[in-house]
């Protein structure tokens, strides 16, 4: 794991550790699109989003595991994303409302394999800072399950970002 | 525990993060495979016309290709090259591809790199200078009456201890040569003519026979305009057949068309397509639309312009259920072409012909008919109130007159006014008492006389408009 995430972790944890002994975990499970922007196209591979976290009023911190489940194509280019990891802090100015948006920052960290008639393979680790929106609903019914949308930069370079957007489902305990 | 001084922090720390991470060698690799797969390219080269000996102080633009990945199409590639050249080179290239020669020969390397591929080219930068044109072409011509080729002109350059290279001419020179065709007797010669366009030279044969070409162009060794010797060029004639096609026909062998309808002002693009014989006794059918001669019997009729590729002829209909010839011929005609620039095309304001019993030239002929433009429908305003047909209008007070104004709405989509068109006719139904009765010499206005409705069926071609209208 880099420097900046094992930092951003420490960090984290030591500020919110207080709040966490009051706070309400969650688990939030979604299909997530990663969108692997360069000049010339995009790369679209599909992932599962798995989130443990926990909240606090209008603080969230939550820990992301990525899995891939589908890879995309470019013409002869097969692009994937195995796997990916985050850790993200999530802040809403309407905590109490069944409508809520959030400002999302943190650290990823992203795995991507691609492969091309006639070149190497490519298997690159692309590590950086987060930061994102997100918006969520909860259910009627169900006011502990909420459905919710991230979009979020998990990583910008010169020539290459790398941004996921992801729709499912939250539920608190 | 106060959260505002939290997020600040939290927002503190993760703000030069974000600025910090990237990682650009990294990305390259991937950066580069995503480029070149974007385009469905396997390699990259440069074309097979890249000119590899420059003269000094000139300028000259690279272009790359590459291959795509079913490894038969090439398609040109002009973004995200990196252009350099090889250590030490006096020359320069910026990053369009393009080259400015050093004032001093030199060998030097061209190198493009597109994403992960690159591709090199061994470029001489001559001292030699452009002295004359010495042949039209790097290989053997042969072609046929009507055809056009593309041709590579070959000139001699000599440098300042009186060395001389034999090459293509380059594109510096190519675009200034003055080409001329000549007949056996050396007169200007209406047989052939050769054009330059964005630098590829193209010969086009008009008739059978045997001509001469020269070149005339300013040599830079000696400084004086310098014609080359008379180039001897041997047109043949394997033209077997002549005929017109649709323009957006695709089977050559299969289409024709001998009578042709069109509306008028509109137009339709036709070619003419050559059947050759083949030395293996084989048909190949080319369009030959910039080497064939057209001609009108009636030019008010149609008006006739070739596209700006000479591809197509386009034929627009100017008066309506007329009828014209037109007339189509390949090789030498009867009718006088010694005034027109050529290499513009022929179309000629009359009929043309081949003369009785040429065997160096075929001719054909089509019918075009021209027919008015289809309506599509009618629309009528009643003193500027639009009505709709065969429903009743009632007028809100009794008017002197009424006026009917009628438009027009045509298959192509256009509209206009008709109503002072000659061929929309107005009819007053007779009623019990009369309503209303047509002032004279007013087409499309009606004196009202009582109450009642009045019921004016309004025609043009086969579009029926009823007009009724309440009158309190």
């Amino acid at each position: 794991m880099s420097k900046a995430i094992k930092s951003s972790l420490f960090f984290l944890f030591s500020i919110f550790y207080p709040a966490l002994l009051q706070a309400g975990p969650y688990l939030s499970l979604s299909p997530a699109q990663i969108e692997i922007v360069t000049s010339a196209d995009t790369g679209k591979p599909l992932m599962l989003d798995l989130r443990l976290g926990y909240a606090y009023q209008a603080h969230q911190i939550e820990l992301v595991a990525m899995q891939s489940t589908k890879a995309d194509s470019i013409n002869l280019l097969t692009i994937d994303a195995p796997s990916a990891k985050s850790i993200l802090y999530r802040y809403s100015s309407e905590p109490y409302g069944r409508l809520k948006s959030y400002l999302i920052l943190g650290a990823s960290q992203i795995d991507i394999r691609s492969s091309y008639p006639g070149s190497n393979d490519v298997a690159e680790t692309y590590s950086g800072a987060s930061v994102g929106i997100g918006f969520e609903e909860a259910f009627k019914s169900i006011p502990r399950l909420k459905m919710k949308f991230d979009w979020i930069k998990l990583y910008k370079g010169r020539d290459l970002d790398i941004n996921t957007m992801s729709l499912g489902l939250r539920y608190e305990f | 525990m106060n959260f505002k001084i939290i997020k600040l922090l939290f927002i503190a720390l993760m703000l030069p993060i974000l600025f910090s991470c990237s990682d650009p060698e990294n990305e390259t690799p991937l950066v580069n495979q995503i480029r070149v797969a974007s385009q469905d390219i396997i390699a990259i080269n440069f074309p097979a016309d890249t000119e590899t000996i420059l003269s000094v102080d000139s300028e000259y633009s690279f272009k790359l290709e590459g291959l795509k990945s079913n490894g038969l199409d090439r398609v040109n590639i002009n973004q995200n090259i990196i252009w350099s050249l090889s250590t030490g080179a006096n020359s320069t290239i910026n990053q369009d591809g393009k080259l400015s020669a050093a004032g001093t020969a030199e060998n030097i390397t061209v190198t493009a790199q597109f994403g992960y591929l690159t591709t090199s080219i061994d470029i001489r930068i001559s001292a030699a200078k452009f002295d004359q044109v010495i042949a039209l072409h790097e290989a053997d011509i042969s072609i046929e009456m009507c055809q056009t080729q593309n041709i590579i002109p070959i000139g001699r350059y000599i440098d300042a201890s009186g060395n001389e290279e034999i090459r293509p001419v380059d594109s510096t020179i190519i675009n200034s040569i003055e080409w001329n065709a000549l007949d056996s007797q050396s007169n200007p010669s209406q047989s052939a003519f050769i054009k330059t366009l964005n630098t590829q030279t193209s010969l086009t044969a008009l008739a059978a026979g045997d001509i001469k070409i020269t070149a005339t162009a300013l040599s830079l060794f000696s400084g004086n305009e310098t014609t080359s010797e008379a180039f001897d060029l041997s047109i043949g004639n394997h033209l077997s057949l002549l005929k017109i096609c649709n323009a957006s026909a695709s089977d050559l062998s299969t289409c024709s068309l001998n009578t042709i309808d069109i509306e008028q002002n509109n137009s339709l693009a036709i070619m003419a397509v050559g059947r050759y014989l083949n030395t293996d006794g084989s048909n190949q059918d080319i369009n030959i639309t910039a080497a064939t001669k057209w001609g009108l019997t009636d030019s008010s009729v149609l008006s006739l312009q070739l596209s700006s590729d000479q591809q197509q002829l386009n034929i627009t209909g100017n008066i309506a259920d007329n009828s014209t010839s037109l007339s189509f011929a390949c090789g030498d005609i009867e009718q006088n072409i010694q005034s027109l620039d050529v290499s513009q095309g022929i179309v000629l304001d009359e009929a043309i012909s081949c003369a009785p019993g040429d065997l160096n030239c075929l001719q054909g002929t089509a019918i075009i008919n021209v027919n008015a433009l289809q309506i599509s429908s009618l629309e009528v305003k009643v003193n500027g109130t639009a009505i709709s047909h065969n429903q009743l209008f009632s007028l809100s007070s009794r008017p002197a007159d009424i006026t009917l104004q009628v438009n027009g709405n045509f298959a192509d989509n256009s509209s206009r006014d008709l109503s002072n068109d000659g061929d929309l006719t107005y009819q007053l139904i007779a009623t019990q008492p009369a309503v209303v009765e047509a002032v004279s010499g007013s087409p499309g206005v009606y004196r009202v006389l009582t109450a009642g409705t009045a019921e004016i069926q309004i025609q043009y071609q086969s579009s029926v408009f009823i007009a009724l209208i309440r009158i309190p």
